[in-house]
């Protein structure tokens, strides 16, 4: 039972209340660079769960025979090669989504949320909540790729995964297709996240004040 | 015998020379680099596994692409030879197309610098240098901007022109980048020597060269009776 309940923290805290994207602002670079649509975004968000997953379970299995002082090097080789790995298998398997996401993948290595898993969670923690981790840390990031990617999609192309959403009358916006497009859309996707995220705590603080007077209530009820 | 004494001889020689700390700090790097090595050849090895598995398939995508472009430009093709020769920068390959046992022309691949990455083109083109058509395989260019450069309209304007002609031809605006890229790519290709060899038959079979473009019909008659008997002998010589 309280296992259960961890998995389902585990994937809450890494979509929701600790996204690495909208709420730790780690690997915003891939966040702006590959999310000119859906599809690539979807495609990029996939293939860092994937090294994420991996370098994860690695770096835990390995994590006592890992000296403290050379950890850092240790990582990034373990990384580097399941981001190597992924681009092989990508260029055969999938070569339309290798094409479009080109120069991303092999830059993955250098994306500092599979560093900072790597670190905080996977080194201390057992092989298989570190393979959660991976997972949960991964949906989140390919959650807000996911949606950058079909707001500026919408945006600016009046398309969606590749399917017309408006009628001729839609002139897109090139802009948001655009860097400045990217930054505009992270900005405004972050405010409302935050502003959702403060509602949700006003309230389980309003919450706890009204159970406070309550209880309070009863006691003097109980008088 | 000999060696084993230099080897003691320096052994005792570094011993007295180096404090007790020393030694066990030689001793911690070494520890550390042996660990660091482990970890690589596990990943390395990984690697070398996936490598061996995916090699044939990645090869055969790069070939399908390719055979995919010349399906459009030359309605189809039996067998490609690849030309050996060293290039300069944005061309990458060049094969020759035979249809039918006939050499119908050349598939050049280029790769010029585009806005983000390289764009890979195949250009095909007749014997003589002249472009038969052009196609995008792999563009990684801002979407909905660069990407204009896929305009059918845009690449069948490239049809008809050679090496001496393709300057003049316009660019995109919007998309001046890439399609300046792309027509740098075009232009390299059209340019390349292997077309030289053949201007022997362009001078010789000159009427037949006049009325390929209007005919593509009687073309084919003029390639197919006069280029592959004489210009293989040119070719086979350079080779």
């Amino acid at each position: 039972m309280s296992k259960k309940n961890t998995v389902i923290d585990q994937f809450k805290e890494g979509i929701i209340t600790n996204n690495p994207t909208l709420v730790q602002m780690l690997g915003i670079c891939p966040a702006l660079a590959t999310t000119t649509s859906a599809i690539n975004a979807l495609g990029m968000g996939v293939s860092v769960i994937a090294v994420l997953v991996f370098s994860n379970m690695f770096i835990s299995l390995l994590r006592k025979f890992i000296p403290n002082q050379i950890r850092i090097a240790s990582y990034i080789i373990i990384i580097s090669g399941f981001v190597s790995i992924l681009e092989l298998l990508l260029k055969a398997y999938l070569p339309s989504l290798s094409n479009s996401l080109g120069l991303f993948i092999p830059l993955i290595v250098v994306n500092c949320i599979i560093l900072a898993r790597a670190e905080s969670f996977a080194s201390k923690n057992k092989v298989i909540p570190s393979i959660i981790d991976g997972l949960a840390m991964g949906s989140g990031f390919t959650f807000a790729l996911v949606i950058l990617g079909s707001v500026r999609e919408i945006l600016g192309a009046g398309t969606l995964f590749g399917a017309q959403v408006f009628g001729g009358w839609f002139e897109p916006a090139v802009l948001f297709i655009l860097p400045p497009g990217a930054f505009i859309t992270l900005g405004f996707v972050i405010a409302l996240v935050q502003k959702l995220q403060r509602r949700r705590s006003e309230y389980v603080k309003q919450q706890e004040i009204e159970y406070k007077r309550l209880e309070r209530e009863a006691g003097i009820w109980r008088e | 015998m000999k060696i084993n004494d230099l080897i003691n001889k320096v052994k005792t020689s570094v011993d007295s020379k180096l404090s007790k700390e020393k030694k066990q700090e030689i001793k911690y790097y070494f520890r550390m680099g042996f660990r660091l090595l482990i970890i690589a050849a596990l990943t390395a090895s990984l690697m070398a596994f996936v490598y061996s598995i995916t090699k044939d398939r990645i090869a055969e995508n790069e070939l399908a692409v390719m055979e995919d472009a010349l399906e459009k430009i030359f309605d189809g093709c039996d067998e490609l030879k690849s030309v050996k020769g060293d290039y300069e920068e944005p061309v990458s390959a060049v094969y020759e197309v035979y249809k039918g046992g006939q050499r119908k022309g050349y598939a050049i691949q280029v790769a010029p610098v585009g806005f983000k990455d390289k764009i890979g083109i195949v250009v095909g083109t007749d014997n003589y240098g002249k472009c038969m058509g052009v196609e995008i395989t792999s563009i990684s260019d801002t979407p909905g901007v660069g990407t204009k450069v896929k305009d059918r309209a845009y690449l069948d304007g490239f049809i008809g022109l050679s090496s001496d002609s393709v300057d003049g031809y316009d660019v995109i605006s919007g998309a001046t980048i890439s399609s300046s890229a792309v027509k740098k790519g075009i232009a390299a290709a059209l340019a390349l020597d292997v077309f030289k060899g053949n201007e022997i038959d362009e001078s010789t079979s000159e009427e037949h060269k006049n009325e390929s473009p209007d005919e593509s019909t009687s073309g084919e008659e003029s390639t197919g009776e006069s280029v592959p008997a004489e210009s293989s002998s040119p070719e086979q010589t350079q080779a």
